[in-house]
Protein backbone atom coordinates (compact mmCIF):
# COMPACT_ATOMS: atom_id res chain seq x y z
CA UNK A 1 0.00 0.00 0.00
CA UNK A 2 1.38 3.49 -0.93
CA UNK A 3 2.10 6.31 1.55
CA UNK A 4 -0.82 8.38 -0.68
CA UNK A 5 -3.51 5.54 0.34
CA UNK A 6 -2.51 5.84 3.87
CA UNK A 7 -2.78 9.00 4.25
CA UNK A 8 -5.45 10.78 2.55
CA UNK A 9 -5.03 14.59 2.02
CA UNK A 10 -5.82 16.85 4.94
CA UNK A 11 -8.94 19.41 4.16
CA UNK A 12 -8.61 22.73 5.63
CA UNK A 13 -11.12 24.32 6.87
CA UNK A 14 -11.43 28.09 5.03
CA UNK A 15 -13.71 29.51 8.09
CA UNK A 16 -10.84 28.13 10.83
CA UNK A 17 -8.71 30.73 10.57
CA UNK A 18 -11.17 33.67 10.36
CA UNK A 19 -12.82 32.20 13.37
CA UNK A 20 -9.33 31.76 15.39
CA UNK A 21 -8.85 35.23 14.44
CA UNK A 22 -12.13 36.93 15.44
CA UNK A 23 -12.39 34.55 18.92
CA UNK A 24 -9.13 35.46 19.40
CA UNK A 25 -9.71 39.37 19.42
CA UNK A 26 -12.80 38.98 21.23
CA UNK A 27 -10.95 37.48 24.29
CA UNK A 28 -7.95 40.29 24.02
CA UNK A 29 -10.28 42.67 23.68
CA UNK A 30 -12.23 41.71 26.65
CA UNK A 31 -9.00 41.64 28.44
CA UNK A 32 -7.81 45.01 27.62
CA UNK A 33 -8.22 47.82 29.73
CA UNK A 34 -9.41 50.32 27.31
CA UNK A 35 -12.59 48.46 26.95
CA UNK A 36 -12.74 47.60 30.52
CA UNK A 37 -12.49 51.07 31.56
CA UNK A 38 -14.98 51.96 28.64
CA UNK A 39 -17.63 49.45 30.19
CA UNK A 40 -16.90 50.20 33.75
CA UNK A 41 -16.84 53.95 33.21
CA UNK A 42 -20.01 53.53 31.18
CA UNK A 43 -21.88 51.43 33.93
CA UNK A 44 -20.56 53.48 37.19
CA UNK A 45 -21.75 56.79 35.35
CA UNK A 46 -24.76 55.56 33.73
CA UNK A 47 -26.44 53.77 37.04
CA UNK A 48 -25.12 56.51 38.94
CA UNK A 49 -26.49 58.65 37.32
CA UNK A 50 -29.79 56.44 37.59
CA UNK A 51 -29.79 56.07 41.13
CA UNK A 52 -29.44 59.65 41.50
CA UNK A 53 -32.32 60.81 39.47
CA UNK A 54 -34.31 57.45 41.65
CA UNK A 55 -33.24 59.63 44.81
CA UNK A 56 -34.93 62.76 43.77
CA UNK A 57 -38.00 60.51 42.49
CA UNK A 58 -37.99 58.12 45.95
CA UNK A 59 -36.76 61.52 48.62
CA UNK A 60 -37.89 64.24 47.29
CA UNK A 61 -40.94 63.39 45.51
CA UNK A 62 -39.76 65.47 42.38
CA UNK A 63 -41.18 63.30 39.18
CA UNK A 64 -38.47 61.84 37.39
CA UNK A 65 -39.46 60.93 34.12
CA UNK A 66 -37.63 57.90 32.16
CA UNK A 67 -37.91 58.92 28.67
CA UNK A 68 -36.15 62.10 29.64
CA UNK A 69 -33.39 60.24 31.14
CA UNK A 70 -33.19 57.01 27.94
CA UNK A 71 -33.14 60.51 25.93
CA UNK A 72 -29.82 61.85 28.23
CA UNK A 73 -28.37 57.98 28.17
CA UNK A 74 -28.85 57.92 24.11
CA UNK A 75 -27.60 61.59 23.49
CA UNK A 76 -24.25 60.77 26.15
CA UNK A 77 -23.65 57.62 23.91
CA UNK A 78 -23.24 59.20 20.98
CA UNK A 79 -20.98 61.82 21.91
CA UNK A 80 -18.91 59.90 24.67
CA UNK A 81 -19.35 56.46 23.52
CA UNK A 82 -18.21 57.48 19.47
CA UNK A 83 -14.60 59.14 21.50
CA UNK A 84 -14.05 55.55 23.60
CA UNK A 85 -14.81 53.74 20.24
CA UNK A 86 -12.18 55.75 18.69
CA UNK A 87 -9.93 54.73 21.66
CA UNK A 88 -10.94 51.55 21.04
CA UNK A 89 -10.54 50.63 17.24
CA UNK A 90 -7.89 53.00 16.29
CA UNK A 91 -4.90 50.36 17.84
CA UNK A 92 -6.74 47.36 15.98
CA UNK A 93 -4.09 46.61 13.39
CA UNK A 94 -1.68 49.10 13.64
CA UNK A 95 -0.72 48.50 17.84
CA UNK A 96 0.38 44.65 16.49
CA UNK A 97 2.76 45.89 13.98
CA UNK A 98 5.39 43.64 14.45
CA UNK A 99 4.23 40.89 16.45
CA UNK A 100 1.55 40.58 14.37
CA UNK A 101 3.63 40.02 11.03
CA UNK A 102 5.16 37.50 12.70
CA UNK A 103 3.35 35.31 14.64
CA UNK A 104 -0.20 35.25 12.77
CA UNK A 105 0.41 36.87 8.81
CA UNK A 106 3.06 34.59 8.44
CA UNK A 107 0.92 31.24 9.37
CA UNK A 108 -2.17 29.99 6.72
CA UNK A 109 -4.14 33.05 6.86
CA UNK A 110 -5.07 35.28 4.17
CA UNK A 111 -4.97 39.44 5.03
CA UNK A 112 -8.57 39.66 3.92
CA UNK A 113 -9.79 37.35 6.53
CA UNK A 114 -7.66 38.66 8.74
CA UNK A 115 -8.87 42.34 8.60
CA UNK A 116 -12.31 41.19 8.29
CA UNK A 117 -11.93 39.21 11.16
CA UNK A 118 -10.53 41.83 13.56
CA UNK A 119 -13.47 44.40 11.78
CA UNK A 120 -15.77 42.17 12.99
CA UNK A 121 -15.08 41.68 16.66
CA UNK A 122 -14.63 45.08 17.29
CA UNK A 123 -17.80 45.70 15.94
CA UNK A 124 -19.19 42.42 18.10
CA UNK A 125 -17.84 43.96 20.96
CA UNK A 126 -18.56 47.88 20.88
CA UNK A 127 -22.29 46.91 19.93
CA UNK A 128 -22.57 44.18 22.35
CA UNK A 129 -21.22 45.81 24.97
CA UNK A 130 -23.54 49.10 24.18
CA UNK A 131 -26.48 46.92 24.10
CA UNK A 132 -25.70 45.56 27.03
CA UNK A 133 -25.25 48.95 28.85
CA UNK A 134 -28.02 50.70 27.57
CA UNK A 135 -30.30 47.80 27.80
CA UNK A 136 -29.56 47.56 31.51
CA UNK A 137 -30.25 50.98 31.77
CA UNK A 138 -33.08 51.07 30.16
CA UNK A 139 -34.70 47.74 32.03
CA UNK A 140 -33.59 49.96 35.50
CA UNK A 141 -35.38 53.37 34.50
CA UNK A 142 -38.56 51.67 33.56
CA UNK A 143 -38.62 50.18 37.08
CA UNK A 144 -37.20 52.89 39.21
CA UNK A 145 -38.55 56.19 37.36
CA UNK A 146 -42.02 57.22 36.37
CA UNK A 147 -42.41 55.24 32.99
CA UNK A 148 -43.34 57.42 30.00
CA UNK A 149 -41.32 56.35 27.41
CA UNK A 150 -42.01 53.97 24.20
CA UNK A 151 -40.16 50.86 24.21
CA UNK A 152 -40.16 50.38 20.72
CA UNK A 153 -38.47 54.11 20.39
CA UNK A 154 -36.01 53.26 22.49
CA UNK A 155 -35.20 50.11 20.40
CA UNK A 156 -34.96 52.31 17.43
CA UNK A 157 -32.93 54.74 19.49
CA UNK A 158 -30.57 51.96 20.21
CA UNK A 159 -30.71 50.95 17.04
CA UNK A 160 -29.81 54.58 15.56
CA UNK A 161 -26.74 54.62 18.43
CA UNK A 162 -25.60 51.37 17.40
CA UNK A 163 -25.34 52.52 13.99
CA UNK A 164 -23.40 55.45 14.19
CA UNK A 165 -21.10 53.45 16.56
CA UNK A 166 -20.47 50.88 13.87
CA UNK A 167 -19.75 53.56 11.71
CA UNK A 168 -16.99 55.04 14.07
CA UNK A 169 -15.67 51.59 15.07
CA UNK A 170 -15.00 50.94 10.72
CA UNK A 171 -14.02 53.94 10.27
CA UNK A 172 -11.50 53.43 13.64
CA UNK A 173 -10.34 50.12 12.12
CA UNK A 174 -9.71 51.14 8.44
CA UNK A 175 -8.01 54.15 10.11
CA UNK A 176 -5.88 51.46 12.01
CA UNK A 177 -4.54 50.31 8.64
CA UNK A 178 -3.68 53.40 7.46
CA UNK A 179 -1.98 54.69 10.35
CA UNK A 180 1.60 53.28 11.66
CA UNK A 181 0.94 54.57 15.16
CA UNK A 182 -2.24 54.22 17.35
CA UNK A 183 -2.20 57.64 18.58
CA UNK A 184 -1.82 59.09 15.07
CA UNK A 185 -4.77 57.19 14.46
CA UNK A 186 -6.50 58.54 17.31
CA UNK A 187 -5.70 62.24 16.12
CA UNK A 188 -6.81 61.70 13.36
CA UNK A 189 -9.82 60.44 13.43
CA UNK A 190 -10.51 62.58 16.32
CA UNK A 191 -10.32 65.49 13.83
CA UNK A 192 -12.09 63.92 11.45
CA UNK A 193 -15.21 63.33 13.30
CA UNK A 194 -15.44 66.13 15.21
CA UNK A 195 -14.41 68.28 12.35
CA UNK A 196 -16.95 66.48 10.52
CA UNK A 197 -19.29 66.54 12.65
CA UNK A 198 -19.32 70.46 13.48
CA UNK A 199 -19.36 71.46 9.55
CA UNK A 200 -22.45 69.59 9.47
CA UNK A 201 -23.97 71.40 12.39
CA UNK A 202 -22.62 74.89 11.31
CA UNK A 203 -24.23 74.12 8.09
CA UNK A 204 -26.83 72.25 9.28
CA UNK A 205 -27.59 70.24 6.81
CA UNK A 206 -26.85 65.98 6.29
CA UNK A 207 -28.64 62.97 8.20
CA UNK A 208 -25.45 63.00 10.51
CA UNK A 209 -25.89 66.21 11.58
CA UNK A 210 -24.66 65.87 15.46
CA UNK A 211 -27.43 68.44 16.72
CA UNK A 212 -30.31 67.07 14.40
CA UNK A 213 -29.31 63.62 15.96
CA UNK A 214 -29.44 64.96 19.15
CA UNK A 215 -32.64 66.39 19.39
CA UNK A 216 -33.74 63.07 17.15
CA UNK A 217 -33.10 61.21 20.40
CA UNK A 218 -35.68 63.34 22.64
CA UNK A 219 -38.58 62.12 19.52
CA UNK A 220 -37.45 58.65 19.35
CA UNK A 221 -37.98 57.89 23.20
CA UNK A 222 -41.27 59.36 23.18
CA UNK A 223 -42.16 57.21 20.24
CA UNK A 224 -43.00 60.70 18.14
CA UNK A 225 -40.54 59.13 14.97
CA UNK A 226 -41.30 58.12 11.26
CA UNK A 227 -39.33 54.89 11.01
CA UNK A 228 -38.40 55.78 6.92
CA UNK A 229 -36.00 58.58 7.81
CA UNK A 230 -34.60 56.11 10.72
CA UNK A 231 -33.68 53.69 8.33
CA UNK A 232 -32.07 55.82 5.89
CA UNK A 233 -29.86 57.10 8.51
CA UNK A 234 -29.27 53.60 9.51
CA UNK A 235 -28.44 52.72 5.65
CA UNK A 236 -26.08 55.60 5.56
CA UNK A 237 -24.26 54.96 7.95
CA UNK A 238 -24.03 51.16 6.84
CA UNK A 239 -22.98 52.76 3.72
CA UNK A 240 -20.08 54.33 5.28
CA UNK A 241 -18.74 51.77 7.25
CA UNK A 242 -18.23 49.17 4.15
CA UNK A 243 -16.86 52.06 2.46
CA UNK A 244 -14.13 52.70 5.31
CA UNK A 245 -13.45 48.76 5.81
CA UNK A 246 -13.29 48.28 2.14
CA UNK A 247 -11.01 50.84 2.25
CA UNK A 248 -9.21 49.68 4.70
CA UNK A 249 -9.35 46.12 3.33
CA UNK A 250 -7.50 47.19 0.02
CA UNK A 251 -5.03 48.71 1.56
CA UNK A 252 -4.11 46.50 4.58
CA UNK A 253 -4.16 43.90 1.61
CA UNK A 254 -1.34 45.42 -0.36
CA UNK A 255 0.95 46.42 2.07
CA UNK A 256 4.28 45.69 3.88
CA UNK A 257 3.48 44.50 7.58
CA UNK B 1 21.83 24.84 -8.95
CA UNK B 2 18.31 23.80 -9.96
CA UNK B 3 17.50 21.34 -12.81
CA UNK B 4 14.22 21.74 -13.12
CA UNK B 5 11.87 24.86 -12.03
CA UNK B 6 8.38 23.04 -11.14
CA UNK B 7 10.07 20.87 -9.04
CA UNK B 8 11.86 24.21 -6.80
CA UNK B 9 10.44 24.85 -3.40
CA UNK B 10 11.70 28.59 -3.27
CA UNK B 11 12.69 30.33 -6.36
CA UNK B 12 13.18 34.30 -6.34
CA UNK B 13 13.90 36.55 -9.85
CA UNK B 14 15.43 39.81 -9.97
CA UNK B 15 13.77 40.06 -6.46
CA UNK B 16 14.07 44.07 -5.39
CA UNK B 17 12.65 45.51 -1.95
CA UNK B 18 12.81 49.80 -1.61
CA UNK B 19 11.28 50.72 1.66
CA UNK B 20 9.65 54.38 0.94
CA UNK B 21 12.14 55.11 -1.61
CA UNK B 22 14.69 55.87 1.02
CA UNK B 23 16.14 52.75 1.68
CA UNK B 24 17.42 49.89 -0.98
CA UNK B 25 17.03 46.55 1.49
CA UNK B 26 17.09 43.83 -1.38
CA UNK B 27 18.87 44.37 -4.96
CA UNK B 28 18.26 41.94 -7.41
CA UNK B 29 18.31 38.95 -5.41
CA UNK B 30 17.98 35.40 -7.78
CA UNK B 31 17.90 31.92 -6.02
CA UNK B 32 16.17 28.90 -6.57
CA UNK B 33 16.02 26.42 -3.96
CA UNK B 34 15.37 23.02 -4.11
CA UNK B 35 13.60 19.87 -2.21
CA UNK B 36 15.97 18.66 0.76
CA UNK B 37 18.31 21.48 0.65
CA UNK B 38 19.70 23.31 3.85
CA UNK B 39 20.55 26.70 3.12
CA UNK B 40 21.92 28.70 5.68
CA UNK B 41 21.83 32.32 4.93
CA UNK B 42 24.78 34.89 6.05
CA UNK B 43 25.17 38.43 5.99
CA UNK B 44 26.08 41.09 8.17
CA UNK B 45 23.59 43.44 9.96
CA UNK B 46 21.26 44.98 7.87
CA UNK B 47 22.63 42.70 4.70
CA UNK B 48 19.36 42.18 4.27
CA UNK B 49 18.13 38.41 5.54
CA UNK B 50 15.33 39.19 7.27
CA UNK B 51 13.83 41.18 4.21
CA UNK B 52 14.59 38.37 1.98
CA UNK B 53 12.77 35.94 4.40
CA UNK B 54 9.61 38.56 4.57
CA UNK B 55 9.59 38.67 0.93
CA UNK B 56 9.47 34.37 0.56
CA UNK B 57 6.74 34.57 3.53
CA UNK B 58 4.70 37.45 1.35
CA UNK B 59 4.67 39.79 4.66
CA UNK B 60 6.17 41.96 2.35
CA UNK B 61 5.51 42.69 -1.04
CA UNK B 62 8.26 43.34 -3.57
CA UNK B 63 9.02 46.56 -5.34
CA UNK B 64 10.67 44.27 -7.90
CA UNK B 65 10.65 40.97 -9.23
CA UNK B 66 8.95 37.81 -7.85
CA UNK B 67 8.99 34.99 -5.41
CA UNK B 68 7.56 31.77 -6.24
CA UNK B 69 6.91 29.03 -3.53
CA UNK B 70 6.30 25.27 -4.63
CA UNK B 71 5.99 26.85 -7.99
CA UNK B 72 2.99 29.88 -7.21
CA UNK B 73 3.45 33.45 -6.87
CA UNK B 74 3.90 34.33 -3.18
CA UNK B 75 2.01 37.69 -2.07
CA UNK B 76 0.16 38.68 0.69
CA UNK B 77 -2.96 36.81 0.50
CA UNK B 78 -1.01 33.56 -0.57
CA UNK B 79 -2.62 31.84 2.26
CA UNK B 80 -2.49 28.18 1.35
CA UNK B 81 1.17 28.88 -0.11
CA UNK B 82 1.86 29.92 3.26
CA UNK B 83 0.59 26.54 5.06
CA UNK B 84 3.21 25.19 3.44
CA UNK B 85 5.88 26.84 5.13
CA UNK B 86 6.98 26.93 8.95
CA UNK B 87 8.47 29.68 10.18
CA UNK B 88 10.43 31.28 13.24
CA UNK B 89 11.22 34.91 13.48
CA UNK B 90 13.80 36.34 14.91
CA UNK B 91 12.80 36.56 19.01
CA UNK B 92 9.41 35.03 18.99
CA UNK B 93 7.19 36.92 20.61
CA UNK B 94 3.75 35.26 22.29
CA UNK B 95 0.95 36.65 23.71
CA UNK B 96 1.76 36.60 27.61
CA UNK B 97 -1.67 35.65 28.55
CA UNK B 98 -1.56 32.19 26.74
CA UNK B 99 -0.47 28.65 27.94
CA UNK B 100 1.25 26.86 24.96
CA UNK B 101 -1.92 24.61 24.22
CA UNK B 102 -4.14 27.94 23.52
CA UNK B 103 -1.45 29.57 21.51
CA UNK B 104 -0.67 26.35 19.31
CA UNK B 105 -4.53 25.49 19.33
CA UNK B 106 -4.97 29.15 18.09
CA UNK B 107 -1.82 28.77 15.91
CA UNK B 108 -3.05 25.46 14.21
CA UNK B 109 -6.82 27.63 13.35
CA UNK B 110 -4.83 29.95 11.19
CA UNK B 111 -3.46 26.98 9.39
CA UNK B 112 -7.47 25.76 9.14
CA UNK B 113 -6.29 22.21 10.47
CA UNK B 114 -9.70 20.71 11.68
CA UNK B 115 -10.11 19.59 15.60
CA UNK B 116 -9.64 15.70 15.17
CA UNK B 117 -5.70 17.03 13.54
CA UNK B 118 -5.04 19.41 15.74
CA UNK B 119 -5.45 18.75 18.76
CA UNK B 120 -3.44 15.40 18.73
CA UNK B 121 -0.68 17.02 16.81
CA UNK B 122 -0.24 19.58 19.48
CA UNK B 123 -0.37 17.47 22.01
CA UNK B 124 2.65 15.11 20.03
CA UNK B 125 4.80 18.39 19.77
CA UNK B 126 4.52 20.04 23.54
CA UNK B 127 5.66 16.21 24.39
CA UNK B 128 8.36 16.21 21.73
CA UNK B 129 9.79 19.80 22.60
CA UNK B 130 9.76 19.01 26.57
CA UNK B 131 6.85 21.50 27.41
CA UNK B 132 4.87 18.83 29.07
CA UNK B 133 5.17 19.97 32.31
CA UNK B 134 4.45 23.82 31.93
CA UNK B 135 1.89 23.20 29.16
CA UNK B 136 -1.23 24.71 31.39
CA UNK B 137 1.24 28.09 32.36
CA UNK B 138 1.23 31.23 30.90
CA UNK B 139 3.64 31.66 28.75
CA UNK B 140 4.90 35.06 30.01
CA UNK B 141 7.03 32.91 32.46
CA UNK B 142 9.10 31.16 29.91
CA UNK B 143 12.70 31.17 29.66
CA UNK B 144 14.33 31.38 26.31
CA UNK B 145 14.78 27.89 26.03
CA UNK B 146 11.60 27.27 26.23
CA UNK B 147 10.03 29.94 24.05
CA UNK B 148 12.16 28.89 21.49
CA UNK B 149 11.20 25.13 22.40
CA UNK B 150 7.44 26.62 21.81
CA UNK B 151 8.93 28.72 18.56
CA UNK B 152 9.97 25.66 17.28
CA UNK B 153 6.85 23.54 17.80
CA UNK B 154 4.34 26.59 16.47
CA UNK B 155 6.57 26.38 12.85
CA UNK B 156 5.99 22.56 12.99
CA UNK B 157 2.16 22.61 13.82
CA UNK B 158 1.36 22.98 10.15
CA UNK B 159 3.74 19.84 8.92
CA UNK B 160 5.06 22.03 6.49
CA UNK B 161 6.97 21.12 3.46
CA UNK B 162 9.49 24.37 3.91
CA UNK B 163 10.96 26.01 7.25
CA UNK B 164 12.18 29.13 7.55
CA UNK B 165 13.77 30.20 11.08
CA UNK B 166 15.59 33.26 11.58
CA UNK B 167 18.26 33.48 13.75
CA UNK B 168 17.17 30.01 16.07
CA UNK B 169 20.13 29.89 17.93
CA UNK B 170 19.47 33.34 18.87
CA UNK B 171 20.04 34.11 22.86
CA UNK B 172 19.82 29.98 23.59
CA UNK B 173 22.01 28.77 26.16
CA UNK B 174 24.91 26.39 25.12
CA UNK B 175 22.73 23.06 25.62
CA UNK B 176 19.64 25.02 24.27
CA UNK B 177 21.78 25.48 21.37
CA UNK B 178 23.42 22.16 20.33
CA UNK B 179 19.36 20.74 20.61
CA UNK B 180 18.31 23.20 18.01
CA UNK B 181 21.23 22.04 16.03
CA UNK B 182 20.55 18.27 16.41
CA UNK B 183 16.75 19.09 15.46
CA UNK B 184 17.51 21.23 12.38
CA UNK B 185 19.78 17.96 11.34
CA UNK B 186 16.77 15.50 11.96
CA UNK B 187 14.11 17.70 10.14
CA UNK B 188 16.72 18.12 7.06
CA UNK B 189 16.04 14.77 6.63
CA UNK B 190 12.58 15.40 5.49
CA UNK B 191 12.25 18.95 4.85
CA UNK B 192 13.69 21.90 3.33
CA UNK B 193 15.09 24.25 5.26
CA UNK B 194 16.40 28.39 4.95
CA UNK B 195 18.19 28.97 8.20
CA UNK B 196 19.39 32.64 8.92
CA UNK B 197 22.44 33.24 11.34
CA UNK B 198 24.92 35.18 12.61
CA UNK B 199 26.66 31.98 14.01
CA UNK B 200 28.69 30.86 11.00
CA UNK B 201 29.59 27.73 12.71
CA UNK B 202 25.95 26.58 12.98
CA UNK B 203 25.66 27.11 9.88
CA UNK B 204 28.77 25.05 9.17
CA UNK B 205 27.52 22.44 11.36
CA UNK B 206 23.76 22.16 9.44
CA UNK B 207 23.71 23.58 5.99
CA UNK B 208 24.52 21.86 2.81
CA UNK B 209 24.07 25.40 0.48
CA UNK B 210 24.86 28.66 1.19
CA UNK B 211 23.33 32.05 0.41
CA UNK B 212 25.35 35.32 0.69
CA UNK B 213 23.71 38.71 1.13
CA UNK B 214 26.35 42.06 1.58
CA UNK B 215 24.22 45.28 1.79
CA UNK B 216 21.18 43.69 -0.30
CA UNK B 217 23.11 42.13 -2.42
CA UNK B 218 23.32 38.27 -3.47
CA UNK B 219 27.10 37.95 -3.28
CA UNK B 220 27.16 34.21 -3.38
CA UNK B 221 24.33 31.21 -3.89
CA UNK B 222 25.57 27.84 -3.95
CA UNK B 223 26.70 24.74 -1.98
CA UNK B 224 28.83 24.95 1.25
CA UNK B 225 31.64 23.28 0.42
CA UNK B 226 32.28 25.46 -3.09
CA UNK B 227 32.04 28.44 -0.30
CA UNK B 228 34.40 27.10 1.80
CA UNK B 229 36.44 26.11 -1.35
CA UNK B 230 37.08 29.75 -2.24
CA UNK B 231 38.85 30.84 0.92
CA UNK B 232 42.74 30.85 0.94
CA UNK B 233 43.84 27.34 2.92
CA UNK B 234 46.86 28.34 3.37
CA UNK B 235 47.45 28.10 7.09
CA UNK B 236 47.78 25.21 9.46
CA UNK B 237 48.42 24.29 12.95
CA UNK B 238 50.04 20.29 13.58
CA UNK B 239 50.25 19.03 17.22
CA UNK B 240 53.60 16.78 17.73
CA UNK B 241 54.51 14.22 19.46
CA UNK B 242 57.88 12.91 20.25
CA UNK B 243 61.60 14.55 21.49
CA UNK B 244 61.34 17.96 21.61
CA UNK B 245 65.51 17.98 20.08
CA UNK B 246 63.18 16.25 17.40
CA UNK B 247 60.67 18.34 16.51
CA UNK B 248 62.82 21.58 16.48
CA UNK B 249 65.27 19.88 14.19
CA UNK B 250 62.39 19.10 11.92
CA UNK B 251 60.47 22.48 12.28
CA UNK B 252 64.16 24.17 11.28
CA UNK B 253 64.37 21.39 7.99
CA UNK B 254 60.51 22.54 7.32
CA UNK B 255 61.82 26.29 7.22
CA UNK B 256 64.37 26.29 5.02
CA UNK B 257 61.69 24.88 2.48
CA UNK B 258 60.50 28.12 0.43
CA UNK B 259 57.21 26.98 -0.24
CA UNK B 260 56.57 28.24 3.10
CA UNK B 261 55.60 31.99 4.63
CA UNK B 262 55.93 31.56 8.07
CA UNK B 263 57.01 28.42 10.20
CA UNK B 264 56.52 28.98 14.24
CA UNK B 265 57.03 26.26 16.66
CA UNK B 266 56.08 26.63 20.47
CA UNK B 267 56.54 23.93 22.37
CA UNK B 268 55.12 20.85 20.37
CA UNK B 269 52.49 23.14 18.36
CA UNK B 270 53.77 23.64 14.86
CA UNK B 271 52.38 26.63 12.86
CA UNK B 272 52.77 26.80 9.12
CA UNK B 273 51.84 29.78 6.67
CA UNK B 274 52.11 28.28 3.22
CA UNK B 275 52.67 30.96 0.33
CA UNK B 276 50.01 31.70 -2.17
CA UNK B 277 50.43 29.79 -5.33
CA UNK B 278 51.86 26.54 -3.68
CA UNK B 279 49.56 23.66 -3.93
CA UNK B 280 48.98 22.67 0.27
CA UNK B 281 48.84 19.14 -0.36
CA UNK B 282 52.14 18.41 -1.76
CA UNK B 283 53.69 20.68 0.59
CA UNK B 284 52.06 19.64 3.35
CA UNK B 285 53.17 15.57 2.25
CA UNK B 286 56.83 16.76 2.08
CA UNK B 287 56.25 18.17 6.16
CA UNK B 288 55.04 14.87 6.99
CA UNK B 289 57.74 13.25 5.34
CA UNK B 290 60.41 15.64 7.05
CA UNK B 291 57.96 14.80 10.58
CA UNK B 292 58.83 10.59 9.70
CA UNK B 293 62.37 11.34 9.12
CA UNK B 294 62.99 12.95 12.33
CA UNK B 295 60.78 10.60 14.07
CA UNK B 296 58.43 13.21 15.31
CA UNK B 297 54.72 12.06 15.46
CA UNK B 298 51.84 13.59 14.31
CA UNK B 299 48.64 14.29 16.95
CA UNK B 300 46.51 16.13 14.77
CA UNK B 301 46.24 18.90 11.59
CA UNK B 302 43.79 21.30 11.15
CA UNK B 303 42.67 24.30 9.17
CA UNK B 304 43.54 27.45 11.36
CA UNK B 305 40.74 30.24 11.14
CA UNK B 306 36.67 28.89 11.19
CA UNK B 307 36.30 28.19 7.56
CA UNK B 308 32.95 28.79 6.29
CA UNK B 309 33.57 32.23 8.60
CA UNK B 310 36.67 32.93 6.50
CA UNK B 311 35.20 32.00 3.26
CA UNK B 312 32.53 34.82 4.44
CA UNK B 313 34.59 37.52 5.16
CA UNK B 314 36.35 36.91 1.76
CA UNK B 315 33.08 37.20 0.04
CA UNK B 316 32.05 40.24 1.82
CA UNK B 317 35.21 41.86 1.42
CA UNK B 318 35.65 41.26 -2.16
CA UNK B 319 32.51 42.49 -2.79
CA UNK B 320 33.33 45.78 -1.03
CA UNK B 321 36.17 46.34 -2.88
CA UNK B 322 34.61 45.60 -6.53
CA UNK B 323 32.19 48.57 -6.17
CA UNK B 324 31.93 50.49 -9.97
CA UNK B 325 33.17 47.48 -11.50
CA UNK B 326 30.22 45.29 -10.30
CA UNK B 327 27.74 47.45 -11.58
CA UNK B 328 29.40 47.80 -14.66
CA UNK B 329 29.41 44.11 -15.66
CA UNK B 330 25.93 43.30 -14.23
CA UNK B 331 25.27 46.52 -17.05
CA UNK B 332 26.86 44.66 -19.72
CA UNK B 333 25.06 41.18 -19.11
Amino acid sequence: MDAAATHPPLRHSLLLPYWAVLQMDVWQTLRSWVFRVWVLAGALLGFGYLLHRAAIHYQAGILQSSAAFMTEVLQFSLLIGSTLVILLTAGTISSERGILADSVLSRGISRYEYFLAKWHSRLLTTLASYWFLAGGLLLASCFLLQFDLSIVGCLVGFVVVSAVLAMVTSLGVAMSTLCNSTVLAVAVLWMVLYGTGLGLALLGFGQLNPLRLHRLMALLVQGQYELGPQLELVGWCALISVAAAMVGLLHFARRDV
Amino acid sequence: MADSASNLVVETHKLTKIYQNRQIALNDVTLSIEPGCVLGLLGPNGAGKTTLLRLILGLHRPTAGWVKVCGKKMGPNAAALRRKIGYIPTNPQFPPGMTPIVYLDFMAKLFGLPAQVRKPRLASLIRAVGLLEVSGDPIAGFSNGMTARLAVATSLINEPELLIWDEPTHGLDPEARRSMLELIKNLSKDKTLIVSSHNLSDIDEVCNHAAVLSRGHLIYFGSLQDLKGRMRRNHYELDLEGDQKAITKAASVIKSLPEFKMVNIRQRRLELRLNEDVSNSSVLANVFMTLADNKVNLVSIRSVGQQTEQAFLDLVEKEESRGFARAYAASEE
